[in-house]
């Protein structure tokens, strides 16, 4: 039998904790002593490992290091990653949910530099006659039992008529109104609007802002110029105050101007709602080379990873993108989900919030009656920005703890020769930092523990080795 | 004992590995002081308990990580979730 070195290792020493060793595959982690680290590194170098080199590691390790696929058999690899992409196609290709966004205008009251959508000035509103199609494309899928609904835009709250209208239908179909959420800016949600929230099955409220008043009101402002922080603030205390019964999720936009405000902003905010159910939490902004503000204004990949582990070590504010990496990740988003669109106005459809408003990114229409009218882009999104389909991700170290990275910016990358589109993990450039941020705190909880529970600490002791990867998600 | 030295301890403990597999090995809480004591920390499992609530770290467990859009959570950009059941 022959064994190679699992392409998904990552050996390393660290200044302060010594010697380590994690797979991506079992998302498992070990910490090592000198020896065995010496031992495993010659391993590293060789492509296909000899039995002399077999030889000098002990039966118990030796086992343990096939188990959790840091040493593999012909093929072993190559099945793992079948399982895990069939697990994505289960989760794509599930018809039991219908999930659908639906932008009732485009129009926005607010003029963002940053903003992604070119349709802003749009303020035209769905129609009766695209809300009864929506009905009719709604009931094409028979087998899916729930239904989950994103109001988005543009600013929905300036068509909310048309968010009640299309709600009252739909409760009356024969499939389960399982919930909704709205994404807004917040400006207009008065306290008649949020009386009605709980009726529209809407359970979670997302609203952005900028940072503290004086940057948001610079750059978050209407149309005409005026500010906007107090007005959202104050509508969110509405909101919370109100009998609605949902959360609401503060995403605060974080670039290199306001960075540094984040964590004061985000006590402050926390001190205003607390015991409410509203999450604070810090949103990368990523523009394009077409947005006015080029990519000049971007924190790179380093900087953010810095910024989210700084804020996970004094804050306790755990990042989007795990410390510890979930080994369970599929990437699987409405853009590559069979059940799963995005309705514009007019009625056309699209795979992904960031293609809205965009002509070339259709990828059908509802009043089509076959709905697709653009396979060639399905197929794109679909297959085409599979990651296990791709030898460059195949061969890529963190491939089971990445998923392949934002959908939408692969297929831009890799169809639409779009430049700037960085889909990866942060975790393929700083996975050492993370891993170290998460033994840090394994280590504090472990001395916690020693001092002041019975029980006893397992150590590296003669073994030379020890797991140090989190309880596995039940 | 101050929060400070509480601390102190804890640092001292994750880079001394003599030291922090000493307190591993030990068999009992008293036993464990005991040694903290002769390294000059002076300190006891109330000032732990009461110092540094637990509950802070239980963010270890997978689960109670960050959302992530797998989740129907938030991720990085404006994603939109999916229902998984």
């Amino acid at each position: 039998m022959k064994y190679y070195w699992s392409k998904y290792n990552s050996i390393f020493r660290d200044d302060k904790y010594g010697y380590f060793l994690y797979n991506s595959l079992s998302n498992k982690f070990f910490e090592l002593n000198e020896d065995n680290y010496n031992i495993l590194l010659s391993l590293q170098k060789e492509k296909k490992i000899s039995q002399n080199k077999l030889s000098v590691i002990n039966k118990s390790v030796f086992d343990i290091l096939l188990k959790t696929l840091i040493l593999v058999g012909e093929n072993v690899e190559k099945l793992e990653l079948l399982k895990k992409q069939h697990q994505r196609n289960k989760i794509s290709y599930d018809t039991s949910n219908l999930t659908l966004t639906i932008c009732p205008t485009l129009g926005c009251n607010f003029t963002c530099s940053y903003c992604f959508e070119n349709s802003q000035n749009d303020f035209n509103k769905m129609d009766n006659n695209v809300l009864g199609q929506i009905l009719k494309f709604v009931k094409k899928f028979e087998k899916a039992k729930d239904l989950s609904i994103t109001w988005y835009g543009g600013e929905p709250t300036l068509a909310f008529e048309v968010i009640k209208t299309l709600t009252n239908k739909i409760k009356l179909l024969d499939i389960n109104f399982k919930e909704a959420s709205i994404i807004t800016n917040g400006y207009l949600l008065n306290k008649k609007k949020i009386s009605s929230l709980n009726d529209l099955n809407i359970n979670s409220v997302q609203v952005t802002i900028d940072g503290k008043k004086e940057i948001h009101d610079s750059r978050r402002f209407l149309l005409s110029g005026k500010p906007t922080y107090e007005k959202i603030i104050k509508n969110i205390q509405d909101l919370m105050n109100s009998p609605y019964e949902g959360s609401c999720d503060i995403r605060v936009n974080i670039d290199n101007s306001n960075y540094s405000e984040y964590v004061e902003l985000r006590h402050k905010l926390l001190k205003i709602f607390q015991n409410k159910k509203v999450f604070v939490y810090a949103g990368r902004v990523e523009t394009f080379n077409d947005n006015t503000c080029g990519l000049n204004c971007n924190l790179s990949s380093n900087e953010w990873t810095d910024f989210t582990i700084n804020l996970f070590r004094n804050n306790s504010e755990a990042p989007s993108e795990h410390i510890y990496p979930n080994g369970n990740l599929e990437n699987v988003c409405s853009a590559n989900s069979i059940n799963s669109f995005v309705i514009g106005p007019n009625g056309e459809l699209y795979k992904c919030w960031e293609d809205v408003g965009k002509n070339e990114y259709i990828v059908g229409n509802i009043f089509e009656d076959n709905h697709i009218t653009n396979p060639e882009l399905i197929s794109m999104y679909d297959i085409g920005t599979n990651p296990y389909l791709d030898n460059e991700c195949i061969d890529c170290s963190i491939l089971p703890i990445c998923g392949g990275g934002c959908v939408n910016r692969r297929l831009r990358d890799k169809f639409f020769n779009e430049k700037g589109m960085n889909y990866c993990s942060l975790y393929k450039d700083n996975l050492v930092m993370y891993l170290m941020e998460y033994y840090d705190k394994f280590l504090t909880k472990e001395i916690i523990n020693a001092l002041t529970k019975k029980e006893k600490i397992e150590t590296i002791g003669i073994k030379g080795f020890r797991l140090v990867s989190p309880p596995a998600n039940k | 004992m101050s929060v400070i030295q509480v601390n102190t301890l804890i640092e001292r403990m994750k880079t001394d590995f003599s030291f922090r597999n000493a307190i591993f090995n030990s068999n009992s809480i008293e036993e464990r002081f005991k040694l903290c004591r002769q390294e000059g920390f002076h300190v006891s499992k109330d000032d732990f308990e009461t110092l540094l609530p637990l509950g802070d770290y239980q963010f270890l467990a997978i689960d109670n990580l960050a959302n992530t859009w797998q989740k129907g959570g938030p991720c990085h950009t404006k994603c939109a979730p999916i229902s998984v059941n």
